[in-house]
């Protein structure tokens, strides 16, 4: 065998070494069901759908093949004004969030500023509450009868709708996004690396300057990317607030409910597709390779912080002032909730929550029975395809990785229009039911639990797996007692940051309820429209404390079941 | 045959490797990787052998053929009669000591140890009583309810071994188990490990990179390397009787000296070193020619001072190590290197001295010229 020549010996190899890991699979002929029935599920409920929103805007209704939409599309002046402006509001955006992102993560992990908890508790708020919150309160705020606009200065019409508004919100909103991406990155850099530079005589500005910051590109250029894709597909915030500043989310939109015209609302759905999943992949493959972040497992010793007043105090007052910005909104929203009419009438009230319950309280409880039905299945999902992508072999993994990832990268709106295109009629006749809207919630969340969960399993050492393997254990029995025990922590934040994403989502899910299944986040928005502001604000005020009572909940419920599972084990 | 010295049962079998190969194909359009090539090898029950050699020489790979993790390029394992080469590693009864030992980090000592009990449905009462007796045999009665995390390094290690005897496997895998441990642990253990695994009679195949241990553990040490067995015997023969270049210095030190074969008469050959002539037992694996060259192996303890000694050279470098002296001494063109174990009755030699030496030539070996070894394809 040894004198096989190697270049005829190579693909004999790896063919017949693809076909023994086959033979392996059949051996274990549930994990090779469980197998195909992801894969099954992900074609249908992901590539499927966005190949369908693909599909229509070149074939006609007379099922040829056509591009005079395409054609006719991009020569029109709206069309290009409308893709500028989604690009511009999204460019801006993404500077602003990623460099307050960055002072934020670097005053959080480098110094010793004060009140670093609060200011990382109050920077998380935009996260779990629905995007369009902010766009509610700066009405509230700077809009006609706002406090400060009107009641502050006396402006009789003050015009608070457009870019401006929106650039403000959107790098408030979306922050926190590059903060967290950005505090993960600063807090890898192996300290020891800055250490060598102040023992080389290097300043505090030189360290920054020649170390950290260089070191940090990768982050830099990563976090740029996730808020400008965030600020492209955001649908809540622009629908509010841009006035007759157009993107391309809310014209999707407005061409499909407005002008009943799918194929019109699928191409503005592409032409935002296109820079949003071109800017995830460039972000997920060629950024995150870049990285000069080194996973060692070594513990690192804890980093000396910087301590000069003259460092801290600017970074102190800085993170100071966006935080206050932050509370300002969603205090103001708190304070619009008991308000009887907003810049009217000023007393305090519950009305607005009175209102809500007697009026409009079946899409709070959709909204929470369709999350909670939807978290546990995304999250048990997530942590079973993360074991899958890293502890098997088998065929089209790489398939399986890239198609998972497709309905999380992809723009809301996109999916959406996918979900109503595909499943409008037998066998797979899903529209108007909640069986659309959980699966919608599953398969664009998924992606968050996958991480969670290849990002923890890494970090176990795959001989503690084998060890269970060589013990008799199959693969289900190791993932059951071994794997996803080890994984709670990630198999926590897949089951909040599913449920925070359901709960709050909108772009997706306007495309999809039904007079029998409407949602909350689409019954705030009515009221936002409606200028029900009282109504919204008390909405929004529910929504928020449902998902803070959850949380509570899932963590509770996490550290229980594992604290169980041992008890039992003995 | 059945063990029952021990109160753990077990039923000792043969493993028999048979052409394994094991190729990784290479990712650049390079030349495939030879991981595992083509080897032989018979275990008998009850013995201990190590795979012994460099890192990357295949023997992990090996190992894991062996667990069922890696599956064969071609050529079969045999466990006792059963032929496992496609067996998944869950269905093979061998039990692994991992190198990082692999503990469950969320389950306590006892339930570690017990792990293997309860995957394999084994009666409730049982399990118990069968993880009692391993926790009592590995002395780790006061641990069991503790976390990994709260055990020291042996203990674990301890946990690890407790683990994988208490399935009563047909055979014992060790992947370096020692290596995590501190230098005075690791001999501990090591003994530990041994008189368990001889008490028990588990068949067991043992990878390491210490040649010390694998010296003092193995019933037959397999030495390694680039994928091939250079040499498979009992530890005395792997280092008075080398097979070739390699093993000869990867086991212990060895000085190579080139030499020429004077005269050939019986079973010994008169060799020429350094210009003196000394007589060598002749290895029947060597062809020697009248007037020919020959490698030959001389340990450092091959050599003493001695007044009467042939071989005249000078200290260049002198290394105090407390129960003996290393000495690099120059003699000719060449420098070797010897141990002297009786400093205190003599001195220590200062560089630059001169010194007489003498060769136990007795102990000498020879060693196929490279030439031969490259056709015998052991190179």
């Amino acid at each position: 065998m040894a004198n096989i020549p190697p270049s005829t010996n190579k693909i004999e190899s790896k063919v017949n070494g693809q076909f023994k890991r086959m033979k392996m699979l059949i051996k274990e002929p549930y994990l090779l069901a469980l197998i195909i029935i992801i894969f099954l599920s992900l074609f249908v409920f992901s590539v499927y759908p966005i190949y369908q929103v693909f599909k229509i805007t070149v074939i006609n209704d007379e099922g040829i093949i056509d591009f005079s939409l395409i054609v006719e599309t991009f020569s029109s002046s709206f069309f290009l004004k409308t893709l500028w402006n989604s690009i511009q509001l999204g460019i801006m955006s993404a500077i602003f969030g990623t460099i307050i992102g960055f002072i934020f993560a670097y005053a959080v992990t480098r110094t010793e500023m004060k009140g670093k908890k609060f200011f990382n508790l109050v920077a998380l708020l935009p996260i779990i509450s629905p995007p369009f919150v902010i766009a509610l309160s700066v009405i509230l705020l700077f809009g006609r009868n706002g406090i400060i606009s009107n009641g502050l200065f006396g402006f009789e019409d003050s015009n608070v709708y457009g870019l401006r508004s929106l650039v403000f919100i959107q790098t408030l909103g979306f922050f926190p996004i590059a903060y967290l991406n950005l505090k993960g990155v600063l807090e890898a850099i192996d300290s020891s690396v800055e250490d060598a530079a102040l023992n080389l005589g290097a300043s505090r500005w030189k360290v920054f300057s020649t170390i950290t910051l260089p070191l940090a590109v990768p982050g830099i250029l990563s976090s740029l990317l996730l808020v400008f894709i965030k600020a492209i597909e955001d649908f809540g915030n622009p629908m509010v607030i841009a006035g007759e500043y157009q993107t391309l989310a809310v014209q999707a939109y407005l061409q499909i409910t407005g002008m009943y015209d799918l194929r019109a609302g699928s191409f503005y759905a592409v032409a935002l597709l296109l820079p949003s999943l071109t800017a995830y992949f460039i972000q997920k493959y060629w950024i995150s390779k870049k990285s000069y972040v080194t996973v060692t497992g070594k513990p690192t010793q804890t980093r000396e912080k910087i301590n000069e007043k003259h460092i801290v105090m600017p970074l102190f007052i800085f993170c100071g002032l966006i935080t206050g910005a932050v509370m300002l909104i969603y205090g103001t929203v708190l304070w619009g909730a008991f308000v009887k009419v907003w810049g009217v009438d000023n007393t305090l009230t519950f009305d607005n929550f009175k209102y809500t319950f007697t009026l409009g309280f079946d899409s709070v409880k959709n909204s929470l029975l369709l999350s909670a039905l939807s978290t546990p299945i995304t999250a048990l999902l997530g942590m079973i395809i993360a074991f899958l992508i890293i502890r098997k072999q088998f065929i089209g993994k790489k398939i399986m990785e890239a198609s998972s990832m497709l309905a999380f990268a992809v723009p809301g709106t996109v999916i959406g229009i996918g979900y109503i295109l595909a499943f409008n009629q037998k066998p797979l006749l899903l529209t108007g039911t909640a069986m659309i809207l959980i699966i919608a919630f599953t398969f664009r969340n998924i992606t968050v639990g996958i991480e969670a969960g290849t990002n923890s399993l890494r970090q176990v050492d795959p001989s503690i797996e084998e060890a269970s393997t060589n013990l008799g254990a199959s693969s289900f029995t190791t993932f059951r007692k071994i794997s996803l025990p080890l994984m709670k922590s990630a198999l926590f934040s897949g089951l909040v940051y599913s449920f925070v994403r359901s709960m709050t989502s909108i772009s997706a899910v306007i495309f999809l309820i039904s007079v029998n299944w409407n949602l909350l986040t689409v019954t705030i928005l009515s009221q936002v429209e409606d200028a029900s502001l009282g109504a919204a604000a008390a909405y929004c005020i529910i929504l928020i404390v449902i998902i803070l009572i959850v949380i509570g909940l899932l963590e509770f419920f996490v550290n229980y079941l594992a604290s169980s599972k041992r008890r039992n084990f003995r | 045959m059945t063990n029952t010295n021990s109160n753990i049962n077990t039923h000792s079998v043969d493993v028999k490797l048979t052409n394994l190969l094991k190729v990784f194909p290479s990712h650049n359009g390079g030349d495939n990787f030879y991981a595992v090539d083509d080897i032989e090898l018979d275990i008998k029950a009850g013995e201990l052998v190590t795979l012994l050699g460099p890192s990357g020489c295949g023997k992990t790979t090996t190992l894991r053929m062996l667990a069922g993790f890696e599956l064969p390029t071609s050529g079969s394992i045999h466990i006792g009669d059963e032929n496992v080469t496609n067996v998944p590693p869950n269905k093979r009864n061998v039990a692994m000591v991992f190198q990082s030992y692999a503990l469950f980090p969320h389950l306590s000592v006892f339930e570690n140890i017990a792990y293997g009990l309860r995957i394999n449905k084994v009666p409730k009462g049982d399990v118990i009583d069968r993880t009692y007796k391993v926790i009592s045999l590995m002395h780790l009665e006061e641990f069991k309810d503790r976390l990994p995390s709260q055990l020291s390094g042996g203990q674990q290690q301890r946990v690890a071994l407790a683990r994988a005897i208490v399935t009563e496997p047909k055979v014992l895998l060790f992947d370096e188990p020692l290596s995590n441990l501190d230098a005075k642990l690791r001999e501990y253990m090591r003994d530990e490990l041994r008189k368990i695994q001889q008490r028990l009679g588990i068949t067991s195949l043992y990878v390491t990179h210490d040649q010390t241990e694998a010296m003092a553990i193995s019933d037959k040490v397999v030495i390694m390397n680039h994928g091939k067995i250079q040499q498979a015997d009992s530890p005395i023969n792997i280092y008075t009787k080398p097979n070739n270049h390699f093993v000869a210095g990867f086991m212990g030190k060895a000085n190579f000296l080139h030499g020429v074969v004077k005269e050939l008469k019986n079973n010994m050959a008169m060799i020429n070193i350094f210009g003196k002539s000394v007589l060598i037992r002749i290895n029947d694996k060597v062809k020697l020619t009248e007037n020919g060259p020959v490698e030959c192996v001389t340990r450092p303890e091959f050599w003493e001072f001695s007044d009467t000694g042939k071989f005249i050279g000078q200290v260049t470098r002198t290394i105090y190590l407390g129960n003996h002296v290393e000495y690099e001494i120059a003699i000719g063109d060449d420098t070797i290197s010897m141990m002297d174990f009786e400093h205190f009755k003599h001195g220590i030699k200062q560089e630059g001295d001169q010194v007489t030496l003498h060769l136990k030539e007795e102990c000498v070996s020879l060693l196929p010229t490279r030439k031969e070894y490259i056709k015998e394809g052991l190179a």
